[in-house]
């Protein structure tokens, strides 16, 4: 939502700073040729609509296009994650290991004299 | 702090601690689980869950339970030679550093990479790498 936002406060910096740049050009579209009609001209509000309103709106439908798979997939996973309560169990494919065995392993392939479990114990 | 919820991982999280037990697991040749829930027992249920494992022997069980702030690392009997207490001592306390902060993705990985770090196969030059 973040990056949404500041994707609108980008645009609509750069749709401002567009029309600011673009004023000393229209001050010299005041010279009229023969043959111009250059038509009643916009009013404020067509103006605003046309270079600020639309574009903005351009803009948002494209971020909600971008994002909405990633909100609705995230939903979905916090939803799944939501069987929490449940315990989780991951293990590693112990089927594609390569057992050491060979020379220089520091693992053994054989019965050691270590009979019980080691480890260690932590709490917060 | 509050506690943080068992198996509260989205896919991804999942996904990557697949991939770094995956990755533990090639880099030291034992086999590397995770346990993340609450188990009853203590250190003995621990132990008890590591036998449920197909290899437990070469087995390193990581078990974690969030809610009562409960860390075990169990090395099989095999799995503790290249795996020895003081390297689970090393990682159970780079993954209660992040479980502090309510990080319980951060630990994981962070305990999973020392574990696989630590256990690494030793490499001999002309057996492994003619």
């Amino acid at each position: 939502m973040r990056s949404l936002l500041a994707s609108v406060a980008a645009a609509t910096v750069l749709a401002v700073t567009s029309l600011a740049l673009a004023g000393p050009a229209a001050a010299q579209s005041g010279v009229v040729y023969d043959g111009d009609d250059p038509g009643p001209g916009y009013t404020p509000l067509e103006a605003l609509t046309l270079f600020v309103g639309i574009p903005l709106l351009s803009i948002l439908i494209i971020a909600v296009a971008v994002y909405a798979p990633g909100w609705v997939k995230g939903r979905s996973a916090s939803s799944e994650s939501a069987g929490a309560g449940e315990p989780l169990w991951l293990t590693s494919p112990a089927g594609a290991m390569t057992a050491p065995g060979g020379p220089g392993m520091i693992t053994p392939g054989g019965p050691t004299d270590h009979e019980e479990r080691g480890g260690a114990s932590a709490r917060w | 702090m509050g506690p943080v919820p068992a198996g509260d991982l989205t896919t991804a999280q999942r996904a990557e601690v697949q991939r770094l037990l995956e990755h533990a697991e090639r880099q030291s040749g034992l086999t590397f689980s995770a346990y993340l829930g609450a188990w009853e027992g203590g250190r003995e249920g621990a132990e008890a869950l590591l036998e449920r494992l197909a290899n437990p022997d070469r087995s390193v069980l990581v078990a974690v339970d969030p809610a009562g702030r409960q860390l075990e690392i169990v090395t099989g009997r095999l799995a503790r030679i290249p795996l020895d207490d003081r390297a689970c001592g090393l990682a159970a306390l780079s993954m209660t550093s992040s479980f502090t902060t309510g990080d319980v993705m951060g630990g994981l990985r962070d305990g999973l990479s020392v574990l696989g770090e630590q256990a690494r196969r030793m490499r001999v030059e002309h057996v492994d790498q003619p």
